[in-house]
């Protein structure tokens, strides 16, 4: 149960935590983009993700985000690391250059070009990894459903209940620590009355499991129906007109992060465009005139 | 003036078994009324149907004198605030503030005009210092105060503790106790209903209703209830600490006058 931690939102107050929830997710989603954007030459594609690498890593230093914690995030990732290069390395690939290969096992050539399609996929993950940290540690949960709703509103046109949708994610984030101290109780208890929850065994395991996941699931139900009798007796009415405690503003400070962002988001994009037209874009040989490594 | 009127209320959840019988009970306007009662005797259905939460099979209550159907439904609710048992259950914001404003967004109240009544609820209560702070982080007592806080914010005429203080530690207790009392010196003409076990707490209010197997078969102060042996044997009543004390000293041959207070009684015994 200790590795939900990932992400948690830690309250410090800067730049990025005081930034609108809903610039954040507009700028997390533009980066992302950017990031999926292939650009031809390995050493152009370096060299911007490297850029954006240092553009998140100075963000996360600036928004008090610990190095370790995202290491640590990053360690429930290394089978899935392992398994991507295992496919890349191992699959043939026709698009890999014959004259490219390192070594070779058996009658299998192993390429170095499976080594840097691996490696760009890994570099994107861990990119996106760092994107989604840096949203989810910066902002409250409460203040992500708001941008949400915001960014459903357009639904309204078509009668879609927005904010019983934003009212059901927020109470669902509400109880999240509630059941998971719920969870740990009900551990303990079937512990203690002899169930074996480190047992390697998958049949017991699944036996263990469902000892564990209906209590949880019934104490949910009953949890839910006296939180509906408490809304519904403190005059919560789904379809009524109800006014908003919080209000999120779009301010300076969100206007200046954006254009930073936009700007990267930009410059990728128009190389990227700029390779769909047919011009040569690699980076290396604009800045040092030198040929394409690769 | 009446402020709750219940007339010949029946209500079952199914059909056979009958919860509530022919309930009829009338409380004044300002009054601090304990419903007391064992396991299943039908006092939190009560605590249910006077806020309409369920519906009643036959029977009327009137509340502020306003009868309760559909129409007034949400006129009475305005009027009526409830606080339950668990204390994890009730909390529907993500921290004390949101959660109190939650009371307010539901009435439609200007957002200018929530922080100012969002720090006037906290500081009746006493949470004045943790408005930010999420449920996690604050003991059950603590959120048991910020449920009534959601309650008082609305301004309630009337104020029902469906046994908010059963799941709550001694301390809890005691502290939720205390400032029930403290409000109601504050707000002479808050009606409080109190649905407990808590015989201590019972003791302390201006009146008992004592409900057994879906009927009311008591109704009168509770210092009338604790003199009679008879009453307290009839119906396997426990006996509050003060009047366990005072029979006892009364058999030692000490002199105890009726109205003496716990504090009087500890000075008599150190004298």
């Amino acid at each position: 149960m200790n590795n939900l931690t990932f992400g948690r939102y830690s309250p410090y107050d800067t730049f990025v935590h005081r930034l609108d929830p809903r610039t954040k997710i507009l700028m997390m989603i533009l980066l992302m983009v950017a990031i999926f954007l292939q650009i031809p030459t390995w050493s152009t594609t370096l060299i911007l993700s490297g850029l954006v690498l240092l553009f998140l890593v100075i963000v996360m230093i600036t928004s008090k985000i610990k190095i370790k914690d995202f290491f640590k995030s990053l360690s429930a990732m290394w089978i899935m690391i392992i398994l991507l290069i295992i496919v890349y390395v191992f699959i043939p690939n026709p698009n890999y250059n014959p004259a490219h290969i390192v070594f070779k096992i058996g009658t299998y050539g192993v390429n170095y070009d499976a080594f840097y399609q691996g490696g760009y996929i890994i570099l994107r993950l861990v990119l996106m990894v760092m994107l989604t940290m840096i949203l989810t540690s910066t902002t409250k949960p409460m203040d992500l459903t708001y941008a949400l709703e915001w960014y459903m509103t357009p639904l309204k046109l078509v009668k879609f209940p927005i904010h019983i949708v934003a009212m059901t994610l927020s109470i669902a984030l509400r109880f999240i620590p509630t059941l998971l101290d719920e969870t740990n109780r009900i551990i303990k208890a079937q512990a203690s009355r002899g169930v074996d929850y480190n047992t390697m065994n998958p049949i017991k395991k699944i036996g263990s499991l469902l000892s564990l996941i209906i209590p949880l699931f019934v104490s949910a139900i009953n949890r839910s129906e006296e939180l509906s009798n408490a809304m519904e007796a403190r005059g919560y009415d789904p379809y009524g007109k109800r006014t908003r405690y919080r209000k999120l503003s779009f301010r300076w400070i969100d206007l200046i992060a954006f254009i930073v962002v936009l700007a990267i988001f930009g410059g990728i994009l128009t190389l990227r465009i700029m390779v769909a037209c047919g011009y040569n874009v690699d980076l290396i040989y604009w800045i040092f005139g030198a040929k394409p490594l690769f | 003036m009446k402020n709750v009127v219940v007339n010949k209320l029946n209500f079952s959840y199914d059909k056979e078994t009958e919860v509530l019988k022919d309930v009829s009970l009338e409380i004044e306007k300002g009054q601090y009324v304990s419903i007391v009662g064992h396991n299943g005797s039908g006092k939190s259905t009560l605590g249910k149907l006077l806020i309409g939460l369920l519906t009643p099979k036959s029977g009327d209550i009137t509340i502020c004198g306003l009868p309760l159907n559909k129409d007034n439904i949400n006129e009475i609710r305005s009027k009526v605030a409830i606080v339950f048992q668990n204390p994890d259950n009730q909390f529907i914001g993500a921290t004390v503030e949101d959660d109190i404003a939650f009371s307010l967004e539901n009435q439609n109240i200007d957002r200018k005009k929530m922080p100012e009544l969002i720090k006037k609820a906290a500081s009746d209560v006493g949470m004045i210092d943790f408005l930010t702070k999420e449920p996690s982080y604050l003991s059950g007592g603590q959120k048991q105060r910020v449920a009534i806080a959601d309650s008082l914010v609305r301004n309630p005429e009337i104020l029902i503790l469906d046994e908010a203080t059963s799941m709550l530690d001694p301390s809890g207790k005691e502290e939720i106790t205390r400032l029930i009392l403290e409000l109601k010196k504050k707000n002479k003409d808050l009606t409080i209903i109190s649905i407990t076990h808590d015989i201590e707490e019972a003791y302390k209010s201006d009146h008992i209703i004592l409900i057994q197997n879906g009927e009311v078969v008591l109704s009168l102060p509770p210092k009338e209830l604790f003199n009679s042996y008879e009453l307290i044997e009839k119906y396997h009543l426990d006996i509050p600490f003060e009047v366990k004390l005072k029979k006892a000293l009364i058999d030692n041959g000490y002199k105890v006058d009726e109205e003496s207070s716990l504090d009087e009684l500890g000075e008599l015994l150190c004298r």
